[in-house]
């Protein structure tokens, strides 16, 4: 008897020690991680690392890396949104923030956010509203320098050789006197590189309202705070666009059979077949510092608009969300907070480990460790810009140290569009979105390129954009954006 | 009675090896092919990721209206249907005229390599063609424009921005990729004649183009039958590759290239509407099994031991 409620009681005791462990068991939460060149074989030592500095922090999270192939990311992360296989990852390269609030992917933040997520909210300011679908909050954009203007970038080795001063260039104007030059002297070249099907220029200055194609804009100006939608297509920007890109094309300033470019504008410019191309970012010397190294020559970039503007769009591509059927919510909300102000932990996750994967310079900045590149390293070198914040981290030589002040201090001085934390919700006129992008695919690059009779393809064009509801779209964004503009 | 249960049950353990060899057949079929029939709700639902498919709100019409509400949507049904129905058309007569071709060829070496050599547009994919038709087309390297036309004394054409040459181009590259594949299945029926046939033709004095006529037609008429009616099920689908990559997706060419697929593709790509895609595939399949009943119905009135149900 006596031995039997001894043993009872011993097992009581050892059930009891088994409960105990478990609720100190930390919640394991899954972050979706891309890669792209790089295989990122060092995964498991740098979210060792991290989980490391998670417990010495006294955090009760562990964190596992679901590394996603670039190709098939959206297709994997659109998957992994359906079983709750992932707590936590970037919609880049995904459907917008309001529809996948719309299907109901996403979890909501504004309370967990409130409750774990204060250096989130510090840190973003402001720009946290542009995550926010119909007033409710659905992740946080990563910081970056938020606002774009349009950039043309151009080898420098060609500009020095004649005489090009880059600072010289302030507009499209004096950019094509540029290029005439370079064409003189370069006649087979071509003087600005398009992308895969056409598309050679963002369109700079204009707020899209939460559509991938203007239908329906802001034209931004400076001091202006004019709420009316309009029709970007039948704007002068937009005419004056069509116009230089007739006295481009017969400056035989484009590619040979531009609509059948199978890579990206910038590759072109990496291989010599072209001078130089437009690109976005918010001043010149990011671009340089961003494009240099996937150019692999050296370049210059002039802002040919007058001024770097913050949209909603171009802040929200890239926000970190948690999925709706995430069990573990909070803890990933933690863990994002922590990606946002923790320096060691962003660096972790940035740059790899010191000593491993990169050494410190006596410049403040970071390089290879020895004997590495950018394809031999465990840890890809240039997802940076991936995580939440890399401005915490070490910029990678020949960046100087405080590159990324001038991101920050770019988000402060630039121009804000009044419908900045404004999105849009498609679901109403989304047959009409539907039907006007295929028309936007079908015209907008051969109007651009000067290809065919312009005339009467850009009369088609706004006819048929009619025919498929642009005028409806406009009106839905009129009515969203006048409510929204009244709470504000 | 006892009997004949009995028996019935001598003969299913006679052949339990073959009803077992039949089970990873019919789960495959059941997870592969009938399974995915509960996802048809999806077309009338507004899917929701949290809720799930069966959870999911009903939403009535709401996810086909798009498919209807663009100007273009004439232009992709008659895209769809119409070069579908010259494929059927052109394919088969190709097909069946290479079958008897290839079936006249005395050596049996020849006759082998030139099985294997019209196969082999068949297995190139249609990136790779796009590529190929590219290298042809091309408006500045292009070797059509560049070899051909300034040999001849025309002047190059603009391939890629011209939309009325894309209805030839199309048909042609599609009958080039499949004429072999489906004439080996209709060298195989007549491979399958029996030789008497001819034999006896031969003796009445019929000629080669007599015995095509008389014979080996007839007896293709069961294979053609079948594999029309296939091919009708599936005249409301494209091949996305032929329609998309080999046009390079150009815009100006939309009118000629774009079918609903393509256009479900492009409608689609920004929003990942899921409930808005099952409604695209759901019209397709169901008018595509409704055109194989009618069809065959035709064909039973007609003929009725050539119908296939």
């Amino acid at each position: 008897m006596k031995k039997t409620l001894a043993l009872f009681l011993s097992l009581i005791l050892l059930l009891s020690g088994i409960s105990f462990a478990a609720a100190e068991e930390p919640v394991t939460i899954h972050v979706a991680y891309m890669l792209t060149m790089n295989p990122a074989e060092g995964r498991q030592e740098v979210q060792d690392a991290v989980n490391e500095l998670l417990a010495q922090k006294g955090m009760n999270i562990k964190v596992e890396f679901v590394c996603i192939d670039f190709a098939s990311w959206s297709t994997q992360i659109n998957l992994m949104l359906t079983d709750g296989s992932i707590d936590l990852f970037n919609a880049c390269f995904m459907p917008s923030l309001s529809v996948l609030a719309d299907n109901g992917s996403l979890a909501p933040m504004d309370d967990l956010y409130a409750q774990y997520g204060q250096g989130i909210l510090e840190t973003l300011d402001e720009y946290i509203d542009c995550a926010r679908v119909d007033g409710v909050l659905y992740g946080a954009p990563k910081l970056n320098a938020f606002s774009t203007a349009l950039m043309y970038l151009m080898r420098k080795d060609i500009a020095d050789e004649l005489g090009i001063d880059p600072e010289s260039i302030t507009d499209l104007n004096t950019l094509t006197e540029a290029l005439k030059i370079v064409k003189a002297a370069y006649p087979d070249m071509t003087m600005i590189s398009n992308g895969n099907g056409g598309a050679y220029m963002d369109f700079s200055g204009v707020d899209f309202l939460g559509t991938e194609d203007p239908l329906g804009c802001l034209i931004l100006e400076e001091g202006s705070t004019d709420l009316t939608v309009q029709n970007y297509y039948t704007s002068d920007a937009f005419k004056e666009l069509l116009a230089y890109g007739k006295l481009w094309s017969e400056l035989g300033f484009f590619m040979k059979d531009p609509l059948n470019a199978q890579d990206g504008s910038m590759a072109y410019v990496s291989n010599g077949l072209a001078f130089g191309s437009f690109v976005s970012y918010s001043d010149e010397e990011t671009t340089v510092s961003v494009q240099q190294k996937s150019v692999g020559k050296e370049i210059y970039a002039s802002q040919v608009t007058p001024q770097a503007w913050a949209t909603t769009n171009n802040v929200s591509g890239m926000t970190w969300c948690v999925p709706a059927l995430s069990k573990n919510q909070e803890a990933a909300v933690q863990f994002l907070n922590e990606l946002f102000t923790d320096a060691a932990l962003s660096n972790l996750v940035c740059n790899g480990i010191e000593n491993v994967h990169y050494v410190l310079t006596d410049e403040g900045n970071i390089t290879f460790a020895e004997g590495l590149d950018p394809m031999s390293t465990s840890w890809p070198s240039g997802m940076g810009t991936f995580w939440p914040n890399i401005c915490i981290t070490h910029p990678w030589s020949p960046d100087p140290a405080d590159v990324y002040d001038n991101w920050l201090a770019s988000n402060e001085t630039c121009g804000k569009s009044p419908a900045l934390g404004f999105t849009f919700s498609a679901e109403d006129v989304a047959d009409e979105v539907s039907a006007c992008a295929m028309v936007v695919d079908k015209y907008v690059s051969a109007l651009m390129l000067n290809i065919g009779d312009t005339d009467a393809l850009y009369a088609s064009f706004l006819s048929e954009l009619e025919v498929s509801g642009i005028d409806d779209i406009i009106a839905a964004k009129q009515a969203q954006l006048d409510a929204w503009a009244a709470i504000q | 009675m006892g009997t004949v249960k009995k028996e019935r049950r001598r003969q299913i353990i006679k052949h339990l090896p073959l009803y077992i060899m039949m089970i990873p057949g019919l789960v495959y079929m059941a997870i592969n092919n009938y399974l995915p029939l509960a996802g048809l709700q999806l077309a009338f639902k507004k899917f929701k990721y949290v809720l799930g498919i069966w959870e999911s709100p009903w939403n009535g019409l709401k996810n086909f209206t798009y498919l209807f509400k663009t100007g273009d949507a004439w232009v992709i049904m008659r895209n769809t249907l119409g070069y579908n129905l010259v494929f059927i058309l052109l394919g088969t007569l190709l097909a069946i005229m290479v079958a008897i071709l290839l079936s006249e060829v005395p050596r049996k070496r020849l006759q082998q390599s030139y099985q294997t050599v019209i196969l082999i547009p068949h297995l190139i994919s249609y990136v790779i063609v796009s590529y190929i038709v590219y290298a042809l087309l091309g408006e500045s390297n292009g070797m059509v424009n560049n070899s051909i036309m300034k040999a001849l004394g025309l002047s190059p054409v603009a391939w890629y921005t011209e939309a009325k040459y894309w209805p030839f181009i199309i048909t042609l590259i599609h009958l080039w990729k499949t004429f072999g594949y489906s004439s080996i299945i209709y060298y195989a029926t007549i491979v399958g004649i029996d030789k008497s046939f001819y034999e006896a033709a031969v003796m009445d004095g019929a000629g080669v183009w007599k015995q095509i006529r008389y014979i080996t037609l007839p007896m293709l008429k069961p294979v053609i039958i079948t594999l029309t009616l296939l091919a009708v099920g599936r005249i409301f689908y494209s091949d996305f590759g032929l329609f998309y990559q080999v046009p390079m997706n150009t815009g100006l060419l939309y009118n000629a290239t774009n079918t609903i697929d393509t256009y479900v593709y492009r409608g689609l790509l920004e929003t990942n509407d899921i409930g808005r895609a099952s409604a695209a595939g759901f019209i397709q399949s169901i008018l595509g099994f409704l055109l194989v009943l009618g069809t065959n119905t035709a064909v039973r009135m007609i003929e009725k031991e050539q119908a296939l149900f």
